[in-house]
């Protein structure tokens, strides 16, 4: 089972809307049932980027985390959405 | 119901993005949808996450903060004047915010849908059209209505 995280700096509002668009374009593709999604905020999660296949992030995360994060909020404002979604599938490997 | 307290609030001006804060969150304490936390907590989470977004016509914001400060969920609406400078979330450029959504909610799965909604509404230029030119709360609500924000 492949993981992926999703943090806001809250782990209420963005996150949870950047979480349902996932979710969304992984059960589009079919591979919603390979993935498990976790949620919840920045300052809990910005040690554990690791521990996740995935760590998408709403919210600016420090630097040297940076390269390893995916900027979601294209997946808020809709402008090239398709870009996040390419980045998470590369990510974990799945075909797009 | 997510606008019941009336805080719909037109051309405001105000100089900077804490002023515009300030004013939306001070009419949120006065409704009595949050608590008196509210207000430090709102300016002090935009200085630390930035929450403003780069729709393809304006700048909105949707300041929001711990929903322990939050006694019943509310959004407060404001619209400014001339647009103040906010920082993009996630990126932290500069956006000229002109719409403001200050989010008053409480921990729920319901809210999600509203939330998507409200991004919808962000991609929908006709809709930010209208809201950048109505000047009654009636027809605010209406829009809110129309889409889907309240139900």
């Amino acid at each position: 089972m492949k993981t992926i995280m999703v943090v806001c700096g809250s782990g209420i509002a963005t996150s949870t809307v950047a979480e349902g668009k996932i979710r969304d374009y992984l059960q589009s593709k079919g591979d919603l049932d390979k993935v498990k999604i976790y949620k919840g905020n920045i300052a809990q999660y910005v040690n554990n980027v690791d521990d996740y296949d995935v760590f998408v992030s709403t919210v600016v995360v420090p630097d040297n985390i940076k390269d390893k994060v995916i900027n979601a909020v294209p997946l808020l404002t809709g402008i090239n959405t398709d870009k996040v979604y390419e980045q998470i599938m590369d990510k974990l490997g799945f075909e797009k | 119901m997510l606008f019941d307290q009336n805080v719909i609030l037109f051309d405001k001006e105000a100089s900077d993005k804490q002023e515009a804060l300030s004013i939306l969150a001070d009419s949120l304490y006065k409704a009595g949808s949050v608590t008196e936390e509210f207000k430090p907590a709102i300016l002090k989470r935009e200085s630390n996450f930035p929450t403003a977004l780069n729709t393809e016509t304006i700048g909105v914001a949707i300041p929001h903060t711990d929903a322990d400060k939050v006694i019943t969920p509310q959004i407060g609406f404001m619209r400014l004047k001339t647009p103040v400078k906010f920082l993009q979330m996630g990126d932290n450029s500069e956006v000229q915010v002109k719409l403001i959504f200050m989010l008053a909610l409480k921990k729920s799965d319901d809210q999600l849908k509203m939330l998507q909604t409200l991004m919808g509404l962000f991609q929908d230029k006709e809709t930010l059209a209208k809201l950048e030119t109505i000047n009654d709360k009636d027809e605010f609500i209406k829009i809110m209505e129309n889409v889907g924000i309240i139900k």
